[in-house]
């Protein structure tokens, strides 16, 4: 009588040799894509929309109000409600770009989502210190790439409406700091996003739009006498 | 016995290469029968297409040239006929797959647009007389050039050319390795049925590499979440990415379906080495 052949004779074959073929094969071709893996990861990860994002840290306190009503020269820091992580807090357009987008305080991956973030380690408008804000390259701030100087980008909040006129552009490495000084005694606001333009994921390089302030209310920190 | 061993360890090992070239194969070609193909994006610029693309460039031409121009947003509505659309889309996008900068007549667009602003002037007696008409038809069909065009079909038609011609190489390349695995596997079994039935698990587990995760990004839609603007590109680069997967999935179902006739193929091939067999006993 003959042993069993290695193998089996039966149907069980048809399960687990296929399996074990399957395995080995998505074995080999994670070894060979690993390197691609994370770059096609992080492009689906910008461009995907969970829908409504809404958790516990992330609020909105703008409100439209009539713009008359915001028109002051200087505002009273005690009269303001100060941002935290992640909310929207102001509305940024640039009107010769059509942009109107959210303007949020963080610039996390789930905020620039849904709109621009500004780096917490910048200053809030009126404060005649630095802003600088991010958005996508092909989303939010996909119209940067038309931007030319002497536009005006405005950005309204609850206690006040700020212009800035843009006063250059530039092209930097994304690791590049000397790019944007956010030391500097003056409120210049700099927007960023990636380059080039129409690449989707990560990109090594970013496209850097500086403006300075020609107008909104001054924060001050105690009341006039 | 080693022999015997010997042989199924290698029938193993022939096993998973016929399933990495049919694996390869069936790729490729599921990606040229569709991502790839000719005509693939021009099928999928139907009327929802058009009208989409007609739609966001009048609004983009509205908010951007009503006010600096000072004429009202309706002299926007109408400036482009969509027939015409429809004709200068498909020849753009043949030229750019073609590698030509440009496929339609701009010269022609231009005066058309500066006909029907000036018509809409003299239909409703606004006065154009302070309005550059020639700087806004030009700032007019830079639009019009941006909207009928694709950002991505320069780097598609780069894509779609190197495929061509690792494709070329690929198909007889991979087939003829194929063949060879095939002729080696039934080399080796002195019994056919047992290399049918090797073959048969390697077309499942062909089945099995290239249906799961393509069902899986269909069933979740990930994809279909995608944030870009303007809206006709979300729609041409979800239904390729959509025709991409279906077509995978479908093929890895024909897979599984040609393997289970090889199996039921194996099982006969068997019952009737078997009865000859018996019959000397």
């Amino acid at each position: 009588m003959s042993k069993p052949s290695f193998l089996g004779n039966g149907v069980a074959v048809y399960f687990y040799l296929p399996l074990l073929l399957c395995a080995a094969g998505y074995i080999v071709l994670m070894a060979a894509v690993f390197p691609l893996l994370s770059n096609a990861l992080s492009s689906l990860g910008l461009f995907t929309s969970d829908g409504a994002f809404i958790t516990p840290e992330t609020k909105a306190i703008f409100e439209q109000k009539d713009y008359g009503a915001l028109n002051v020269e200087i505002v009273y820091e005690k009269d303001i409600v100060m941002p935290t992580y992640g909310t929207h807090y102001a509305r940024l357009t640039i009107p010769s770009l059509s942009v109107a987008v959210d303007l949020y305080y963080g610039d996390s991956s789930a905020v620039l989502k849904k709109g621009v973030g500004q780096y917490i380690g910048s200053s809030l408008p009126g404060y005649g210190r630095p802003l600088l804000v991010g958005g996508h390259n092909n989303g939010a701030f996909g119209g940067l790439q038309h931007v030319k100087t002497g536009d005006i980008v405005t950005i309204t909040t609850n206690y006040g409406i700020y212009s800035y006129r843009v006063t250059g552009v530039k092209i930097a490495d994304c690791f590049d700091k000397s790019a944007y000084n956010l030391q500097q005694e003056k409120e210049q606001l700099i927007l960023y996003t990636c380059y080039p333009f129409n690449t989707l994921g990560l990109t090594d390089k970013r496209f850097f739009v500086y403006a300075d302030k020609v107008s909104g209310p001054r924060i001050v920190s105690e009341p006039l006498e | 016995m080693m022999n015997r061993h010997l042989s199924y360890i290698v029938s193993v090992i022939l096993s998973f290469l016929i399933m990495v070239c049919l694996t390869i194969l069936i790729f490729f070609s599921c990606l040229a029968v569709t991502v790839f193909r000719a005509d693939f994006l021009a099928r999928l610029m139907n009327d929802r297409y058009y009208q989409s693309v007609m739609d966001t460039l009048t609004e983009t031409l509205k908010q951007k040239l009503a006010s600096p121009s000072n004429l009202p947003k309706e002299a926007f509505d109408g400036l482009f006929s969509r027939g015409q659309m429809k004709e200068d889309v498909k020849s753009n996008l043949n030229a750019k797959l073609a590698g030509i900068n440009s496929g339609y007549d701009r010269e022609r667009v231009r005066q058309k647009v500066i006909e029907r602003l000036k018509s809409y002037a003299d239909g409703r007696g606004v006065d154009i007389s302070g309005t550059n008409l020639e700087s806004l038809a030009d700032y007019c069909v830079e639009e019009y050039d941006r909207h009928i065009g694709l950002f991505f079909l320069d780097d598609f038609a780069v894509l779609r050319n190197r495929f061509d011609k690792l494709f070329a190489y690929i198909l007889p390349g991979f087939s003829m390795l194929l063949i060879l695995l095939n002729l080696f596997l039934f080399k080796l079994h002195r019994f056919k049925h047992r290399a049918v039935r090797f073959c048969a698990c390697s077309m499942f587990s062909t089945a099995l590499m290239l249906i799961p995760f393509p069902l899986f990004l269909l069933l979740c839609g990930a994809y279909r979440r995608i944030n870009i603007t303007p809206e006709y590109v979300k729609y041409l680069l979800v239904e390729t990415v959509n025709k991409g997967l279906t077509g995978l999935v479908l093929s890895g179902i024909a897979s599984a379906a040609a393997g289970a006739v090889l199996a039921v193929a194996c099982f006969r091939m068997r019952k009737n080495a078997i009865i000859p067999y018996n019959k000397y006993e």
